[in-house]
Parts: structure tokens; sequence; C-alpha cells
């Protein structure tokens, strides 16, 4: 789902570049109140835990990948916010030190995979209310569908509005109806994934918890 | 302060080779690139290839049979995007290999915190992965689902144990320094 640099025209990461900032300076004020000795432990293993989602990668043939997300723990545990700021770093590492993504991209791909798709596991989890299982499960399955159907209106949307004057495309070169199947239907069998192992991993961070972040009420 | 001039000019120039959609000025900059620093360029040219192999490729060759179906293969598009996004990949690890990140990120003593140990998380699991899926390999000759259940399992469950125990020591770490008290 990572877009690499050099797809997307200037007059698309720019724009999600102010939009991302002002949503990681909230994010760090948040990360700042509830960081401590015992927040920090799972911040951290649940971020790592995303990291390794993200690298079991699977080429697309709309020119992109497919890969499982982990979100949910992260916005479960923290909230859509810090699990964004959390994602947006996870993002930033792989691009820098793994040549996986781009940093032009980097807040489209943060916004799309770590902002909606975490907004999207924190209320599914919060609406299931009782069905907490059930919550975590869908929620990971739509955030990763949510999330991959936002990349492929990004990419599409590149040949309509950065194109030369003989009318050829300049960054990523094919429209919505290339991107949009080739990435939201990989992603159908990616969400049924991610929402195995996410239930698996919520069961596992749940024992290490002891109910002191998981059950917080905000 | 040198390491954020270095990112702000990195910074300058992402933004300026996305503008400028012009395949020669990409080919001088590659090449200038290179001449800076030869080293580099051995040492890192199969990690830059193999980073973007995969995106291009599958591009390119998209992109050259619908273009030759139509008509012929536009090729200033393709030497265009792939000298793009080979001049900005290499950009990029040439600025991770030059400049130290953490000082160039230190605006936000928190942020930089979460980075540090992040990174050092993501580093240490990325070579147990590596082991994990040849120790699989290994031990698995038949492709059983029930199996690759089981170890998926165990592996998330030896990830989080290792994971949370080694931030925990991160953490008392910087408690006893003083970290949280600010």
């Amino acid at each position: 789902m990572h877009i690499p640099d050099g797809f997307i025209s200037p007059k698309v990461y720019i724009p999600a570049y102010v939009l991302s900032s002002g949503l990681w300076i909230y994010s760090i004020k948040k990360v700042k109140k509830i960081l401590n000795e015992e927040t920090l432990p799972f911040l951290s293993a649940t971020s790592a835990f995303s990291f390794i989602l993200m690298m079991v990668v699977v080429p697309l043939p709309g020119g992109t990948t497919a890969h499982g997300l982990g979100i949910c723990p992260l916005a479960i545990l923290f909230g859509p916010f810090i699990s964004f700021l959390s994602i947006s770093l996870v993002l930033l590492i792989q691009s820098l030190f793994f040549g996986n993504g781009g940093i032009t991209t980097l807040p489209i791909n943060s916004l799309a995979i770590g902002f909606f798709g975490s907004i999207i596991v924190f209320y599914f989890y919060k609406i299931f209310g009782k069905f907490k299982r059930l919550g975590a499960f869908l929620g990971s399955f739509f955030g990763v569908i949510f999330s991959s159907f936002l990349i492929s209106i990004i990419l599409g949307l590149q040949p309509i509005i950065a194109k030369d004057p003989q009318g050829k495309p300049l960054f990523f070169p094919f429209g919505f109806s290339v991107t949009i199947p080739a990435l939201v239907i990989p992603h159908i069998f990616v969400g049924i994934a991610e929402g195995i192992l996410t239930l698996i991993a919520l069961e596992i961070v749940k024992k290490f918890d002891k109910g002191k972040i998981f059950e917080r009420k905000d | 302060m040198k390491e954020k001039i270095k990112l702000g000019i990195y910074i300058y120039l992402l933004i300026f080779f996305t503008i400028l959609n012009n395949p020669y000025f990409y080919f001088i900059s590659i090449l200038f690139l290179v001449l800076l620093d030869l080293k580099f360029l051995i040492r890192n040219i199969k990690r830059i290839l193999l980073s973007i192999l995969l995106f291009n490729l599958t591009i390119t060759l998209a992109y050259a049979i619908f273009t030759g179906i139509k008509s012929e293969v536009d090729f200033d598009y393709i030497i265009l995007i792939n000298l793009r996004v080979f001049l900005l990949t290499y950009l990029t690890f040439f600025f991770i290999s030059h400049t130290n990140l953490f000082l160039a990120l230190n605006f936000s003593k928190n942020l930089s915190a979460l980075l540090s140990i992040a990174l050092s998380q993501i580093i240490h699991y990325n070579k147990i992965m590596e082991d994990m899926k040849f120790a699989q390999k290994s031990r698995v000759i038949v492709n059983d689902k029930k199996l690759l259940k089981y170890f998926s399992k165990a592996e998330i469950n030896y990830f989080f144990t290792k994971s949370i125990n080694n931030a925990k020591e991160a953490a008392l770490g910087m408690k006893s320094r003083g970290f949280f008290n600010d």
C-alpha cells in the first residue's frame, strides 16, 4: 500500500503535509500527556508489531503492494491520534531505513493508514461495546479496506491533475478504473488476515496489560 | 544545527526535484550525487535498486503494454518516472548515510525518544523475523495450515513478550534518568 517517492505530484503531497503537520503537532501533545514508564513499553511494542505486519508485502498488479497494517492494538490502546503518530513514525523509519515507501508520500501514507485506519478501528471497537472481539475484527478489516481505497483515490487522481501539455502523465499514470480494483480487491483478503492477527495480538497485549491501559475510559 | 540544515536541504531538494519534470536534469543530479561520494554508490546501489525495483518495474511494464497497445510505447514517461524515482530514493539513502537523523529531529524530546525506541525495536525485530522465517522453513516440510497458525500465534506471542520486556527495561532506564519528570 505504501507509495514510493516520485509518483505523487506536489499538488497533492504539499497540502497533505500541511494537514498532517497539524495532526502530528496535536498528536505529540497527546503523547506527552500519556507517556510514562507503563505506557511506553506498550506504545513501542505495538508500533513494532505494526512495522512487522507492514513489512510482509505482496506485490499487486496495479503497481503497488498489499500488506497488513497492525493498527488495531495501537488504536485501541492509545486512541486514533497517538496511533496516527506511531504509524507515521513507523512509515518514516520504513522509508528512511528500509526503502519502503517515500518521504514525499509520507503524509499520504500516514493519513490513509495511520489516521483514517485508526479512526475506523477505534470507533468500530467502541461501537461494538460488549462484542469487543467482533469490533476489533471488523475495525481491522474495514480499516485496511478504507486505507487501501484512499490510497487508490490518491494514485488515480495523479493522471488527472498532473500531466504535460500533450496530456501525458507526469506522475502515477493510471486512473481510478485501474487503481481502485487493483488495490481494494486484494486488500479484502489482507483485511481478513489482519483481523485474525489483530485478535491474536490483542489477547497477548491484554495478558501483559492487565487492564491498566486497555480498559481506560477515554 | 548542522544536521537540521542538512534536513532542510534534503526536504528542499525533494520538493524541487518533484516540481521540475526534466529527465536531463534528473540524470545530471544523479551524476552529481554519485561523484560526491563514489563509495556510497558502491555500498548502497543494490539496496537502492531493490527498494524501487518492484514498484517501478510493475508500473513501467504495465504502462509500456498499455501505451504500446494504444499506439506506441511512451518512452518519455518511462525514462522520466524511473529517473525521478531513482534520484529521490538515492537522495534519501544519501541523506540518511550522511546525517544523524536523531539530531536532525530533536526539536521534540518525546518524538525523538519515541523514534529511538521504535527504531531500536524495529531493527531488532526485523532480524528476529528473518530468523523465525528460516526456523519455520527448516521445521515444516508440508504446507499445513494448522502448523502455520500454530507458528503465527507462537511468533506473535514471542514477539510481544520480548518487545514489551525490552521496552519496559528501556522505560525504567529513562525513568531513572528523570525522563518522565519534565
